[in-house]
C-alpha cells in the first residue's frame, strides 16, 4: 500500500508521463481513502493550469522595461549592422 | 507564411516583451538586458535564414530562449547539486512524518477557479517561482511553461535519468504548492 509521500510523488509523475496501469491503480486506491492526497492532486491541477497562463501575465507586466541605455545600445547596433550590408 | 518586418522596428515592437521573458527566467536585470541585446544581434545575423513558419515574435522569443538556456545551463552546472537538493529535501521532511503521512491536514483551497481570473494571483505565483532554487526554477520554466517533454529537458539540463527529473519536478511542485497555500490561499504553514 502506498503512503502519502509516495502517493504525492506519483500524482506529480502523472503530470509528466503515462503511468503503467498498476501504478495508476495504486494511486487510485490510495486517494479513495485519503482526503489529503485528493486535495493535493486538486491543488497540483490548479498549479498546472495557472502555470500555463503565466507567460501571458509575464509579457504584459508593463512596469518592467528595458533601460534607455540598453535600448540605445541595441538601436546603435542594428543601425551599424545594416549600414555594413 | 510569415514575413519579417524592418529590423529598425524590432526594438519598439518586441524589446520590452523579450526583456520581461528574460527577466523572469534569468532573475537578474543586467543579465536579462544583455541577453536581449544578444538576441537582437543573433536575429539580425540570422534573418536571411528566417523560414517564415513562425511569426516574427515567436521566432525572436525562440532565439531568446536558446540564449537563456545556454546561460542557465552554465550557471547550474557550476552550482553544486547537493545544496539545492538539500533545500527541497528539507521541505519533504517538514511535510511528511517518518511513516510518510502528511504531518498536518491539507485545507481545501477556497474558490480556486477565481484565482485564475485575478492579476494578483499571478503576481503571487511569479513570486513563488522566483523563490525556487535555480535548478528547480529552470525545470519549472521548461516543463510547465514551455511544455517540453522529459527527454528533451534531461538533455538540455544534463540530467542523467528521467527518474531523477521526475523526482525533482515533484519536489518543485510541492514547494510551489506550499508557497501558494501560504501566500494566496492564506493558510498557515502546513
Amino acid at each position: 500500500m502506498l503512503n502519502c509521500k509516495q502517493a504525492a510523488e506519483r500524482a506529480s509523475n502523472k503530470l509528466d508521463r503515462r503511468l503503467p496501469v498498476y501504478k495508476r491503480m495504486g494511486l487510485w486506491l490510495h486517494t479513495g481513502m485519503c482526503q489529503n492526497c485528493r486535495r493535493y492532486i486538486e491543488q497540483l491541477k490548479l498549479l498546472r493550469n495557472s502555470s500555463a497562463k503565466l507567460n501571458a501575465h509575464i509579457e504584459n507586466c508593463s512596469d518592467k522595461t528595458l533601460s534607455e541605455t540598453s535600448k540605445n545600445k541595441i538601436k546603435k547596433y542594428i543601425q551599424q549592422e545594416r549600414e555594413e550590408k | 507564411m510569415h514575413k519579417l518586418s524592418d529590423p529598425n522596428s524590432w526594438l519598439s515592437q518586441y524589446g520590452d516583451i523579450l526583456y520581461r521573458h528574460a527577466l523572469f527566467r534569468l532573475r537578474d536585470p543586467m543579465i536579462a538586458e544583455e541577453t536581449v541585446q544578444e538576441t537582437f544581434v543573433a536575429a539580425l545575423q540570422a534573418r536571411q535564414r528566417f523560414a517564415g513558419n513562425a511569426s516574427e515574435k515567436t521566432w525572436l522569443i525562440g532565439i531568446l530562449k536558446h540564449k537563456i538556456i545556454d546561460y542557465l545551463r552554465k550557471i547550474i552546472r557550476e552550482r553544486p547539486h547537493s545544496e539545492e537538493e538539500q533545500a527541497l529535501f528539507v521541505l519533504q521532511n517538514e511535510t511528511f512524518d517518518g511513516s510518510g503521512h502528511w504531518k498536518t491536514d491539507l485545507q481545501q483551497w477556497s474558490a480556486p477557479e477565481n484565482a485564475l481570473q485575478q492579476e494578483q494571483f499571478f503576481n503571487v505565483l511569479e513570486m513563488c517561482v522566483s523563490k525556487l532554487p535555480p535548478r528547480a526554477a529552470t525545470l519549472f520554466m521548461l516543463r510547465e511553461i514551455d511544455g517540453l517533454d522529459s527527454g528533451t529537458i534531461c538533455k538540455e539540463m544534463d540530467i542523467s535519468s528521467t527518474n531523477n527529473l521526475w523526482v525533482m519536478l515533484s519536489r518543485m511542485r510541492m514547494r510551489l504548492r506550499e508557497c501558494l497555500n501560504i501566500h494566496w490561499f492564506g493558510q498557515k504553514k502546513d
